[in-house]
């Protein structure tokens, strides 16, 4: 029998609960305000960390897509699944967090901004794959066209990244990518990436044990 | 609402959302090998 569980889960969690706690001391109370923002710049921390792991979530399910339409093998298709799910989750933290620090900074908790449209175009696209593999019956034909789905999908990441050059937006350039942003804001986000990270391989984990349960109990019901 | 009123909304939100995410994943986990222990006993509850 297959217990669905990780030897990776145990000390994944305890070292996921202490880098969210290091990263919340850095954020919150380690790293000073900001010079224009003030202290609800701190909310960056929580922001690009959600996000980025919502990247790293996309690439995944871009891989195990990829995988799954070469090879065929379930597990592909058990991985992308599952992390389409915890990054639906953190892109759509990374919207909320973002409206929650666009109200005190631009006046308005939404705006039709290039980068939260093509955000919130990436979390529409993740759900209707969620949705897909929800509605297909037959589980090879929904996993083959969510891999699709999938693939597609993580084109967007590009735009994204790409939006705040190609239109004029509200919201500000890449500073990680520029290297625009000073040593004592960079090193309480960079602990804060580890720590989102960290949490995102200890949901992959569970979620993964999850799929092949799941998987495992639909074959034996085949059989029967 | 001061600074630290959006900053409290925001962390809190998400700890909501990744708590809730959480236990509905270990959920699934418990219900998935209840569900396999019962097909591997023949069906006893």
């Amino acid at each position: 029998m297959t217990s669905g569980g990780s030897r990776l889960v145990i000390p994944l969690g305890v070292a996921t609960g202490a880098a969210l706690l290091t990263g919340l001391y850095t954020g919150l109370v380690g790293a000073p305000a900001d010079a224009v923002q003030g202290e609800v710049q701190r909310i960056m921390y929580l922001h690009v960390p959600t996000v980025l792991s919502a990247y790293l979530a996309f690439t995944v399910v871009f891989v195990g897509s990829v995988g799954y339409l070469l090879t065929r093998r379930e597990g592909w298709d058990i991985l992308a699944h599952a992390s389409a799910e915890i990054g639906v989750l953190f892109t759509a933290l990374t919207i909320a967090a973002g409206a929650i620090w666009g109200k005190p900074t631009w006046g308005a908790w939404w705006t039709w901004d290039a980068r939260i449209t093509t955000t919130t175009i990436l979390l529409l696209i993740y759900l209707g794959y969620l949705m897909l593999r929800a509605a297909v019956e037959d589980r090879a034909r929904g996993a083959r066209y969510a891999a699709v789905v999938g693939i597609l999908g993580f084109l967007d990441i590009p735009v994204i990244h790409k939006s705040v050059e190609w239109w004029r937006t509200l919201h500000q350039p890449s500073s990680l990518a520029r290297g625009a942003i000073d040593p004592v804001f960079q090193l309480p986000l960079m602990v804060n990436l580890a720590a989102f990270a960290l949490l995102y391989a200890f949901l992959l984990a569970q979620r993964v044990g999850v799929g092949r349960l799941e998987a495992e109990i639909l074959r034996r019901r085949l059989e029967e | 609402m001061g600074p630290w009123g959006y900053i409290s909304a925001a962390y809190l939100l998400a700890a909501i959302g990744l708590l809730a995410y959480q236990v509905r994943v270990r959920r699934r986990l418990k219900a998935a090998r209840r569900a396999l222990a019962r097909m591997e006993g023949g069906g006893r509850p």
